[in-house]
């Protein structure tokens, strides 16, 4: 028993030590947006032809850096790609229209020199600007929250057995806990929040229903022996 | 018997795990087509349509009005159905961009969505002279009225006490239909320097109803105008569904630009263009290939202690995922990444199923624990598949499906499985 309550005290220090660390780290740095959700600039370039995306995202890892920039594909036709970073120079967009340009050479006319492709002047720099957050978690608050009360009203009804604290506080904090930990994970790991964000939160808060609901189970069949033994 | 049962079992896994992953092909026109249908993909899967504002010239530009635009743009967003977008509002340029998702839908909403939407009755004559505006409006909504003849679609505006008592005086008064024997004197009229018989005609003032640069309905007034509600018909009667859903369409649209106010400031498309999710086939199918060795992983760890059924049960559970995923498809669920992870969530799901069967013999006991587990799962997945948000809707679609076949499937398939193996 003393084994189990040090064991258990760890956990609890090191959870608090992560959401406290979650919290400095979104106090001092905030959060680690996604590109896409961030503040960003982009260029698209008109190809013309079926554009080779694996080597056009080479072409932008070499100029903007690994990972630093990502490539899109638009239209039906997929003949203009899109080449998204934080910020782009025109130094920057003018080596990418020249590689673009290697990258499809063009056939010089009869007596006339190869005209190229792409002309930098054509490709302009757009600046985006950052979409909330907010906005985007937005949708899902009220449905967790609908849920968390009709799960916790369950529980509290159906295992009232237990008493108050297991069934229905004990549930509520390990639910929110979780969502806590992972939050200060991000923050602490700078994790990148933006569209992967809302998928692993569900798992998580999933995860933590079952999780929950187990655990009163559990604690039910052991109190009915329990009671059993004593009579 | 039961071992050709078993084999009979197996090959029928084999047989659903190659068509779920990799498809059935027949010759259409010289080419091999799948005919296995393919995965609904939402936006962050497949692309979106990218559309971007800009303000026309000469307009004065406050963050305060930019806040506004992007405050009455959302709402109507949401009220004409968008399901999945991403708004970005810039203040110093005015500049809007929006990301929507690309279906039946977006047309409607991205041509219509920044339309200025000033609602006026103006004097037909002189449109400087304005006589009610939107503050004069409580509502706008569609209704429709079936006939004999067909039904017939309308716009129902419906004004405020001061609205509807301006409109009243307006029909009592300037605006009210004169009288054909009013409109052209036949008396003979002389004149200081003529005696030849007149006819004067007296021209009949009319309001004139504008959305912006559109005139909804010019009229006068046979009668005094107490209703306090106007309608407008947006289409003659109909008989056939597509019409009738048109005009339905055209009265919702002007509906939500009328309900949310006015945008402050006018604005062009600039580009209207849609872009591929730069999550690729590619990317999808290494990431598919990360959870298959995981759950090879968790298959071995069973088989280490289980042996035999352990690795029937693992089959069983490829085969399983394999229906599931063939009836996500068929079932026309949308598959975003908030879908992934609900295919993710069942796999583990069916994994703990699997485990404890195998750790205990008595299949109603492991059943009815398992029922009771994913009591406050279903709880969520209800509430999860009402919310009209596409991803999130996908989520619990994705969730139901998968319980839904959980257990029908293991009882008929993994559970004689395995227990023919340990008889």
């Amino acid at each position: 028993m003393k084994q189990l309550t040090i064991k258990k005290k760890i956990l609890y220090i090191a959870i608090a030590l992560i959401i406290i660390a979650g919290i400095a780290m979104v106090a001092l740095k905030g959060y680690n947006v996604e590109l896409k959700y961030r503040h960003h600039q982009k260029i698209e370039i008109n190809i013309g032809e079926e554009v080779k995306l694996e080597e056009i995202k080479k072409i932008a890892d070499e100029v903007f850096g690994k990972n630093k920039a990502s490539v899109q594909i638009i239209e039906v036709y997929k003949d203009i790609v899109q080449i998204t970073s934080e910020n782009i120079t025109e130094e920057q967009k003018n080596k990418v229209v020249q590689k673009v340009n290697e990258l499809y050479p063009q056939e010089a006319e009869e007596g006339k020199e190869a005209v190229a492709l792409i002309k930098s002047e054509n490709v302009k720099i757009i600046t985006n600007t950052n979409a909330r957050l907010r906005d985007v978690l937005e949708p899902y608050i009220i449905p967790m929250i609908i849920i968390t009360i009709l799960v916790l009203v369950y529980l509290a009804v159906r295992y009232r057995k237990l008493g108050i604290l297991k069934s229905l506080i004990g549930p509520a904090a390990i639910i929110v806990v979780s969502q806590a930990i992972l939050l200060s994970v991000f923050a602490i790991v700078r994790f990148p929040m933006g569209r992967l964000t809302m998928p692993i939160v569900l798992i998580v808060y999933i995860i933590s229903i079952v999780f929950v609901t187990e655990k009163a189970v559990y604690e039910t069949a052991m109190m009915k022996i329990e009671n059993n033994n004593n009579k | 018997m039961k071992k050709i049962k078993k084999l009979t079992l197996i090959l029928t896994i084999i047989l659903i795990t190659l068509v779920s992953f990799a498809g059935i092909y027949i010759q259409k026109q010289n080419r091999m087509e799948n005919i296995v249908k393919d995965y609904d993909l939402g936006m962050n899967l497949s692309g979106y349509r990218e559309v971007r504002l800009t303000t026309t010239d000469g307009q004065q530009l406050t963050k305060e009005k930019v806040a506004q635009t992007k405050k009455i743009l959302k709402a109507r967003l949401e009220e004409l159905g968008a399901k999945d977008y991403i708004l970005r509002a810039n203040e110093g340029t005015g500049e809007i961009v929006l990301e929507i998702e690309e279906n039946s839908n977006t047309d409607r909403i991205v041509s219509n969505i920044y339309q200025v939407g000033e609602f006026k009755i103006v004097d037909s004559e002189n449109e400087d002279t304005v006589l009610m505006t939107k503050d004069d409006l409580k509502q706008a909504s569609v209704k429709y009225n079936t006939t004999e003849k067909g039904t017939t679609v309308y716009l129902d505006l419906e004004f405020t006490e001061e609205g509807a008592n301006k409109l009243k005086e307006l029909s009592t008064n300037e605006y009210k239909t004169i009288d054909e024997a009013e409109k052209t004197p036949t008396e003979n009229q002389a004149t200081e320097n003529s005696t030849t018989e007149e006819k004067e005609e007296v021209v009949q003032p009319k309001i004139k109803l504008k959305i912006d640069n559109s005139e909804m309905i010019t009229t006068s007034f046979d009668e005094p105008f107490t209703l306090g509600a106007m309608q407008l018909s947006l289409s003659s009667a109909a008989t056939d569904t597509e019409t009738i859903q048109t005009a339905i369409d055209k009265g919702l649209t002007i509906s939500t630009i009328l309900n949310n106010g006015p945008l402050p400031m006018e604005y062009k498309v600039a580009t209207n263009q849609y872009i591929y999710s730069e999550i690729t086939e590619q990317t999808l199918k290494t990431f598919g290939i990360a959870v298959a060795v995981i759950i090879l992983i968790a298959i071995i760890v069973l088989a280490l202690k289980h042996k035999m059924s352990a690795i029937l049960a693992g089959i069983s559970l490829i085969g399983f995922i394999a229906l599931y995923l063939l009836i996500i498809r068929y079932a026309n669920v949308m598959l975003t990444l908030e879908g992934i992870a609900g295919i993710l969530l069942i796999i583990w799901i069916n994994y703990l199923l699997i485990r404890a069967m195998l750790k205990k013999s008595d299949a109603v006991e492991v059943y009815k624990e398992f029922f009771t587990e994913m009591i406050p799962v279903v709880i969520a997945i209800v509430v999860f598949s009402f919310i009209s948000w596409t991803n999130i809707a996908s989520f619990g679609m994705i969730m139901f499906w998968g319980l839904l076949l959980t257990v029908p499937y293991h009882l008929a398939i993994t559970h004689t499985l395995i227990e023919k193996e340990e008889k």
